[in-house]
């Protein structure tokens, strides 16, 4: 009986652990097999900027227009738990760096990926920001969520012409 | 109406200035998603649930804000930004603001 109880004990404290270590990390390096092709994919393609004033407008087809994006990644359980270790020696914490670079890349990639698809061929002043949920499941507990939210004007410049397409006019 | 977070618009003159405008919003998502965002907090991944309460939020601050712009008869509100704050739990207040303008289109 005690030998059960031990052994749910066990199983209590290391199953979050391994569900955390399992899923978690594959889904991480998932993600940033992810990310690592599309931006891939991007480059020459879409300019992407954060210069306040945008590189070289030139007048497309459509005026220039704001395009936002949201991502909200939770961390895992393996994360938090190595967190909250980091949290009492001190130091860089990681795990939690992993996930608010995952969701700042996201957050970019699927306003440059919109601008793409809307036509246009340069994406300038990205504005990235931390969004705060409110503690249902953040702050408490040492369950963690990054939560990013980007904003950026998309438009056309005469930079960023893929070499198939020919001099912009 | 063109809205972009940059100073001015490329292509286009600002004629009038109509001045500040503004939109706000606090949103909850259901219990449920709550849940299953503290589920998500086991296994890692993206909450859908939180990242369409951003997107909603978001939608609506922007709605109330180019409304007022309309009110004023602008054409086109530049520099926009966004920010967020949090009021309770699992709620998100989504604020924009921006300046909103007359412009003319102008070939420079």
């Amino acid at each position: 009986m005690d030998l059960v109880q031990f052994l749910l004990g066990i199983a209590c404290l290391i199953g979050p652990l391994l569900l955390g270590w399992m899923i978690g990390g594959t889904r991480e390096r998932r993600h940033f097999q992810d990310l690592d092709a599309r931006e891939a994919r991007i480059r020459g393609h879409v300019i992407v900027t954060q210069n306040r004033t945008l590189l070289v407008p030139v007048a497309g087809k459509q005026p220039p227009q704001m395009l936002t994006s949201e991502v909200v990644i939770a961390s895992d359980y393996l994360k938090s738990f190595l967190a909250s270790w980091r949290g009492f020696f001190g130091g860089e914490v990681r795990s939690y760096r992993t996930l608010l670079e995952r969701a700042r890349r996201e957050a970019t990639l699927r306003i440059v990926e919109e601008a793409e698809q809307l036509g246009y061929n340069a994406v300038g002043n990205i504005r990235l920001e931390t969004a705060d949920l409110g503690g249902a499941n953040t702050g408490r507990g040492g369950a963690a969520m990054a939560a990013i939210v980007a904003t950026a004007t998309v438009y056309h410049s005469q930079f960023a012409v893929r070499e198939d397409d020919g001099p912009a006019t | 109406m063109i809205v972009v977070n940059t100073e001015n618009i490329p292509g286009y003159a600002i004629k009038e200035v109509r001045g500040l405008v503004q939109g706000n919003t606090v949103r909850t998502k259901h219990a449920g998603k709550d849940i299953l965002a503290g589920f998500k907090n086991l296994v890692g991944g993206e909450v859908r649930g939180y990242t369409e309460l951003l997107t909603e939020a978001r939608r609506e601050a922007l709605e109330r804000m180019l409304a007022q712009a309309q009110q004023l008869g602008a054409n086109a509100v530049i520099n926009v930004r966004f920010t967020t704050s949090s009021v309770t739990a699992g709620a998100a207040e989504l604020y924009a603001y921006g300046t909103a303008v007359v412009v003319i289109e102008s070939p420079s």
